[in-house]
């Protein structure tokens, strides 16, 4: 059942993602797209605080570096080296991957708050390299560029000056990513981050070399930033030093928390929710954070693992309603079950009837 | 014959506490070992220098001839040196497979991040046979943070299993455990001592003297004694350092 009806979902999310640009406009609100899109390349960006966090046990306070640099990587690659539009996106992917192995190598020396400070600390003394790199990045103005086209086939020109190829690459390379992610969390690999997650001591103890998956985590996820804020800079057509401010990583890790870190698709979730919130909010209600600020405590204290947790939580409990032999019941817990079993048996009629 | 294990010199001071004096030991291969002594006379320290979680102060430690002193952790384990803790210490969030799973894989290839760790068939024969011998099948499903005291420890024992080690340091693993438990558990020390070394911390007399080839005794930091459990349960010096302590006197 549970499969099932995340299966269904997924599907649905699916065909809605693969028709958005003609299903938005068909129920006129075109526009919408943008934001679509822009959802698309914050919910990747998400997901590297998620690789990080939610599945290596280190909280990121410096994502932002890498998405900055993934922004920087693709604007200067176009406006001061004339790259073209993929050398450019491979530049945007070397950079922050690069950086990441050399900040990873000394942050992930350290844990818990003292990680996260480090982070922050790194992330903000490139903000400040950024900003005052006037000739090179732009400084506060930030380094606009020109849309190179993707490639030409004889007279046609594919680019991301079209909306909907636009929207349609961004798709391509999100979706990859977060398959690759998939891919990845499952492997042998991915259940030594959860490994290390757990219980770090024990993870070294059984012979897993601590510091160099947690680097590997580390550079993983720089690498998803950086192509999140190269996609970002294709997308805006521009770079600013404003997207390596720490309030950006912070961002991340408040999507993640709502969303669920840990599971694949929380920090999707998350990222849609608040940016929802703030398109519909923002107009009416400028304090409209007070609100995101709101989910967040809530989260925090009635769901530790997220929408994405209770989500898990409501199916489980509805496939062990329809008579589960999903959860085997422990023997204590199994006598005091049988006093009440009138009612388990109703509940099951009932969830019968509604599907 | 090269020893199993030798230490030599070792010394472990935390600021002025010695927990380790200038030790020496060495111990033989195919022989059931246990460390006995007073709280405070340095067993865990040891076993944590041995395994390289602490750094020694001075010294050498070789391991079947091989110098292991200040190797990190995982580079020890992947020689083939396992443990359990004292303060029992798994995966809780996952269950009792995975908690399994994750310490056979580790020996198997970590550095694959785009196969499928579940469909890693050797790994899955190794699960299962870990699971088996510690008797831990039944509870395969079940998250190891819910389990009793006694079958974390179970768990602990099967981790180090799963690394396929060549010698097993054991840190007081009948702690916590009830009567037939201990019981099993035993039985189990045993039968894993025909084929894998094994060097065992405990409190528990009865069972170190029931279990043992071979008995060594610490106190400050220091060897006491050494000898079989008949020549230790007659040492004067072994009496001394355990006077008015009941256990060893039921011994």
């Amino acid at each position: 059942m549970k499969t099932l009806i995340n299966s269904t979902m997924l599907a649905g999310l699916g065909i809605f993602l693969s028709g958005a640009p003609w299903i938005l406009e068909a129920l006129g609100v075109g526009f919408w797209l943008d934001i679509l899109t822009e959802i698309l390349i914050w919910s990747l960006f998400a997901a590297s605080v998620n690789l990080l966090f939610g599945y290596t046990g280190l909280l990121s306070f410096g994502q932002a570096l890498f998405f900055g640099l993934g922004m920087y990587g693709v604007a200067i690659g176009i406006a001061k080296l004339g790259l073209g539009f993929w050398p450019a996106l491979g530049l945007g992917l070397i950079l922050p991957t690069v950086m990441a192995t050399f900040v990873g190598a000394l942050a992930v020396r350290l844990t818990w708050h003292y990680f996260a400070i480090i982070t922050l600390v790194f992330s903000q003394i490139f903000y400040f390299i950024a900003l005052s790199s006037k000739p090179l990045t732009g400084g506060d103005d930030g380094t606009p560029f020109s849309m190179p086209p993707m490639f030409t086939l004889g007279e046609i020109e594919v680019s991301m000056t079209n909306f909907t190829t636009q929207y349609f690459f961004i798709l391509l390379m999100v979706t990859l990513a977060f398959f690759l992610m998939h891919r990845l969390v499952r492997s042998p690999l991915g259940l030594a981050l959860v490994a290390i997650r757990e219980n770090d001591a024990r993870a070294e103890m059984i012979g897993l070399n601590v510091y160099l998956l947690r680097l590997i985590s580390f550079i993983a996820a720089g690498a998803l930033a950086g192509l999140s804020g190269s996609l970002f800079a294709l997308f805006g057509r521009y770079a600013s030093a404003t997207y390596m401010f720490y309030h950006v990583s912070g961002e991340g890790v408040v999507w993640t928390i709502i969303g669920g870190a840990g599971t694949i698709l929380g920090p999707a979730v998350g990222t849609a929710l608040v940016i929802l919130v703030r398109e519909e909010l923002s107009n009416v209600w400028e304090h409209y954070q007070i609100l995101v600020g709101l989910i967040v405590i809530l989260t925090v204290i009635f769901a530790p693992r997220g929408l994405m947790g209770l989500w898990d939580n409501m199916l489980t409990r509805l496939d062990a309603r329809r008579g589960g032999v999903a959860t085997p019941v422990p023997e204590k817990t199994r006598n005091s079950n049988q006093k009440r079993k009138p009612k388990p048996r109703r509940k099951t009629v009932r969830s019968e009837v509604r599907t | 014959m090269t020893p199993l294990l030798e230490i030599q010199n070792l010394s472990k001071h935390f600021g002025g506490l010695k927990a380790l004096e200038q030790l020496d030991m060495s111990f033989e291969p195919g022989r059931l070992h246990a460390i006995i002594g007073p709280n405070g006379a340095g067993k865990t320290t040891l076993f944590n220098v041995i395994s390289g979680t602490l750094p020694p102060t001075a010294g050498h430690i070789m391991f079947r001839g091989k110098d292991i002193t200040r190797l990190s952790p995982h580079r020890i384990s992947r020689l083939g040196l396992a443990r359990t803790l004292q303060i029992k210490s798994v995966f809780d969030a996952l269950t009792v497979e995975d908690n399994v799973w994750i310490a056979a894989q580790s020996r198997r290839g970590v550095y694959r991040p785009f196969v499928n760790s579940r469909e890693d068939s050797e790994t899955a024969v190794k699960v299962d046979e870990v699971l088996e011998e510690t008797g831990l099948t039944r509870m395969r499903s079940i998250v190891a943070g819910t389990l009793s005291y006694g079958d974390v420890a179970l768990l602990e024992i099967a981790l180090a299993l799963a690394t396929e080690p060549s010698l097993l340091l054991l840190d007081e693993p009948l702690c916590g455990m009830g009567p037939a438990e201990t019981k099993s558990t035993i039985t189990k020390i045993r039968e894993l001592s025909e084929r894998i070394d094994v060097i065992i911390i405990e409190h528990d007399m009865p069972s170190v003297f029931d279990l043992a080839d071979e008995i060594t005794v610490m106190a400050q930091g220091k060897v006491l004694a050494k000898g079989t459990p008949d020549e230790i349960a007659t040492n004067k010096a072994t009496r001394e350092a355990y006077l008015g302590d009941e256990d060893f006197q039921h011994a």
